[in-house]
């Protein structure tokens, strides 16, 4: 028979409670009491204090100096695909409903997001079972259109701003494959989704990616697509304006802005 | 949190200061050298920042991290497996038996004896006794209930205990 066998389980538990700082008042006076009157008890205690305050003293040990920077040249969320919303998006004449609709999947494109290896690009069954129910009610503002013209490029990006989300609509034609910042720091806004009209199975080199308060969308020459923003903690944002850049055959062609302003009051 | 939510360098950069002395010594405690604990620390910020999305900011943001950090370096230390037996290892250095062990050997002992549990009573007691957590919070982190936290550590202490006992070592 062990030590712990001979010890009433209600002892063991207050003795080890005790050393862990974890006792009421009632319980403290309970485990003095047990400690008056048993000799097994107070040896048990000591016993593990001790290991407790050895365990405790062990020294701390210090990360490798590098380590922080390590991590940071490693962090980067990760490339994910454009989903592909055949049929949802439909038509890019029907901005309005599309977008009230589009506020209702926004938390179906969070999950995608969590665990997009899960789905396939084309999956989209799912997402509109999980519709939120209300969020197709939301009051849509007044719309900003941004034109967007440079070398090889041409188009618009429209804002339009629910709410609880802004939502930029971007139909931009090029020449050959385009990068598109969508620069969104300090404005309180997060990334929630991407989506496309169309899926094609040729277009593997689309991709887009999040880092550093930016979204950077690889885009192949003509395929709409639309970012959802999140408003995260507008009360503290200290930027008004999302800017938006176009990368095309490796320089910037085109730089601008959209004014969060124009959509709130 | 929000900043970092949003993709902000600077807020993550913050994190990665506040959180990784911490982590990186759970993970050393659970691991038992250091480079297996930089690579768990490295994996968990990285796997936490790419999730970022999923955090939801209800809860607290230490258990979230904590709590990617024990699982990495649990599976890491399930990976490898590369620790020798615990008492062949103990044996052979343990060249006085019932000698009180020296200050220089007691952190290779301590070591040497946590690697010796099993995965969940080396979590609790380096949650509690290397991250100075309470209940609750290794209760939080772990996913367990406070009940389950209190007897994990009453039995990976008397394990100790026994262990070392075992091996004639005297704190």
């Amino acid at each position: 028979m062990g030590d712990q066998d001979r010890l009433e389980t209600r002892a063991l538990d207050l003795i080890n409670a005790g050393i862990d700082g974890e006792l009421d008042s009632d319980e403290r006076s309970e485990l003095d009491a047990i400690l008056a009157s048993s000799a097994e008890a107070r040896i048990m205690q000591a016993e593990l204090q001790k290991l407790a305050n050895v365990l405790d003293g062990m020294p701390e040990q210090a990360p490798p100096a590098d380590l922080a920077d390590r991590i940071l040249q490693r962090t980067r969320t990760p490339r994910g695909r454009i989903f592909a919303l055949p049929r949802i998006f439909a038509s890019s004449q029907a901005v309005p409903a599309g977008l009230a609709f589009a506020a209702g999947l926004l938390l179906t494109i969070a999950v995608y997001e969590m665990a997009p290896s899960q789905f396939s690009d084309r999956d989209v069954s799912s997402m509109v079972g999980t519709m939120v129910v209300g969020s197709r009610g939301e009051q849509l503002r007044q719309e900003t259109e941004l034109d967007i013209s440079g070398p090889g490029v041409v188009g618009a990006v429209t804002l339009t701003d629910t709410g609880n989300l802004v939502v930029l609509s971007f139909d931009v034609t090029a020449e050959r494959k385009t990068e598109i910042v969508v620069a969104m720091a300090d404005t309180g806004l997060g990334f929630g989704g991407i989506a496309r009209e169309a899926y094609d199975e040729a277009n593997t080199g689309e991709y887009y990616e999040v880092s550093g308060g930016e979204l950077r969308v690889v885009n192949e020459r003509t395929h709409p697509f639309t970012v959802y923003l999140r408003r995260i903690d507008p009360a503290r944002a200290s930027s008004r304006q999302i800017g938006i850049e176009v990368i095309h055959s490796g320089g910037s062609v085109f730089q601008g802005s959209l004014d969060l302003d124009d959509q709130r009051g | 949190m929000e900043r970092s939510l949003s993709g902000d360098r600077r807020a993550l950069e913050a994190l990665v200061g506040e959180y990784q002395r911490p982590l990186y010594n759970a993970a050393y405690r659970i691991l038992g050298n250091p480079d297996d604990a930089a690579d768990a620390t490295q994996s968990s910020f990285v796997k936490a920042f790419e999730h970022l999305d999923s955090y939801d900011p209800k809860y607290k943001f230490f258990s979230w991290i904590y709590r990617i950090a024990i699982n990495e370096a649990i599976n890491q230390s399930r990976r490898d497996r590369k620790h020798e037996p615990l008492v062949d290892n103990l044996a052979a250095v343990n060249a006085a038996p019932d000698s009180t062990v020296e200050s220089d050997d007691l952190e290779r002992w301590i070591q040497d004896g946590l690697m010796a549990l099993t995965d969940e009573y080396r979590t609790v007691l380096v949650l509690r006794h290397f991250s100075d957590l309470s209940y609750r919070e290794i209760s939080d982190i772990l996913e367990i209930p406070e009940k389950t936290v209190k007897s994990r550590l009453y039995s990976a202490r008397q394990s100790m205990k026994e262990w070392l006992v075992a091996d004639g070592i005297h704190l």
